[in-house]
């Protein structure tokens, strides 16, 4: 085997080592956000027991292509970002210049996944989801393209395998704040979980999906999330601190979802499109 | 198996006083926390494994909660809470009782009561998971 086979292999690994620590991660999210609460909460593999669950939950097909395509081309876009992200840290195969715009478009193209799967369902609270997150998107995915441009354009670095940067964030101060920003809208977190308050609209966008369905959509959330945390660390702290840093994420975001209420839609909305219109000042004085 | 360890619950109030409600609501505070089995309180019945109904079921709410029920996929388990859904309660035999929940649509548990203590109602749902308390497991 050769040294470029050999690195696939453990790139290759690795991804799928990633998406175990996926689950892990969302299963320490809910232990912790119990603990916050002074609860016992569920146990750490909790997510894992789901999962087998939804898998082994009688399937009866729904007649809409739309509705059955969406969970499977949403688990695969949710791979390839882990793919790119995986191979930014240990390998190199899916590491092309100006990668990072790829990943900011799979980003954007899941949630468009899960808005037309929404849509196809037909049911009311997954549509009034649907047009929440239409609505968020609008600020926070651009804010996110525009920060990672940023980021990249002010250490002069072209891909996210050749971003060797330790401690961005002390160079790019005011990106890195808008990016942590951005998490918030990404990971579904107070005050910014409008999309999935399911205190109001039940499910949100996953209301009609269940067994299988609802499993896949569950892996690429947690997927999603932990593709996001080992960016924001890739990008604010460099590589070898990603992971710790996707960690310590996850810590930050419990908390304040443990802390925070949750904003009404229009002022969530509001909120983002100021942080894209910053992002945009920012990245029109570098220009 | 995999259902015991995550059991979802999804929770239909058909009328009554609200004291089962209150109950069942009290589960999931810190004090009894139902999180702790993995159980937890889902929006939508689709993607419930457990269905805990309180309170009398009614001529206007027996569609209702059928449809809820079709909803869910299997295998699902049904928890009837307090006297009202078991039985019909203080309004048994009033106009609008239409019968006991077992009538509607097919119970695993019973949890007496007016209202069960929310330790009970915890006990119950965990119960309903064990497959010699449903029919078919009592085939088995």
């Amino acid at each position: 085997m050769s040294c470029s086979e050999e690195k696939n292999m453990i790139e290759f690994i690795v991804t799928f080592l990633l998406v175990f620590v996926a689950l892990l991660f969302a299963g320490f999210h809910r232990k912790l956000l119990a603990r916050l609460h002074n609860r016992t909460g569920p146990p750490v593999i909790q997510p894992f027991y789901d999962t087998l669950k939804l898998f082994s939950k009688k399937k009866e097909n729904y007649e809409n292509p739309i509705f059955n395509a969406v969970p499977y081309v949403s688990i695969i876009a949710s791979f390839a970002i882990l793919f790119i992200v995986s191979s930014a840290l240990v390998g190199e195969s899916f590491d092309f210049d100006y990668n990072f715009i790829v990943l900011g478009y799979l980003f954007i193209l899941l949630d468009t996944f899960y808005i037309f799967g929404a849509v196809a369902s037909r049911s009311p609270f997954a549509i009034h989801s649907g047009v929440r997150e239409l609505l968020l998107m609008l600020g926070y995915k651009t804010t996110f393209l525009m920060v990672m441009s940023l980021f990249f354009a002010k250490t002069g670095v072209v891909s996210l395998g050749t971003y060797s940067i330790e401690f961005g964030f002390l160079q790019v101060p005011f990106a890195s704040i808008l990016l942590v920003l951005v998490g918030f809208a990404v990971m579904k977190v107070t005050p910014f979980d409008v999309v999935n308050a399911e205190t109001e609209i039940s499910a949100g966008l996953f209301a009609e999906y269940y067994g299988d369905h609802l499993a896949l959509l569950k892996i690429t959330e947690f997927i999603k999330d932990l593709s996001f945390g080992l960016v924001a660390g890739l990008l604010l702290f460099g590589k070898i601190w990603a992971l710790p840093a996707a960690f310590g994420f996850v810590i930050f975001y419990t908390l304040m979802e443990a802390t925070s209420p949750r904003y009404c839609t229009f002022k969530a909305v509001k909120v983002f499109i100021i942080v894209a219109i910053l992002a945009f000042i920012d990245l029109f004085l570098l220009v | 198996m995999t259902i015991k360890k995550s059991p979802w619950v999804s929770f239909y109030n058909a009328g009554g006083c609200n004291g089962c409600t209150l109950e069942f609501l009290a589960c999931t505070n810190p004090k009894f926390d139902i999180t702790r089995f993995g159980i937890e309180v889902k929006a939508s019945a689709k993607h419930a494994d457990v269905l805990v109904v309180t309170g009398i079921v009614n001529k206007h709410n027996r569609k209702r909660i059928i449809n809820i029920y079709e909803q869910m996929a299997e295998p699902k388990r049904v928890v009837a809470v307090g006297a009202c859904a078991i039985t019909g309660g203080i309004y048994r035999g009033s106009q609008a009782h239409a019968g006991p929940l077992d009538n509607v649509i097919p119970v695993t548990v019973y949890v007496p009561g007016c209202p069960p203590r929310p330790e009970t109602i915890i006990k119950a749902i965990l119960e309903a998971l064990d497959d010699k308390n449903t029919k078919q497991g009592k085939k088995d």
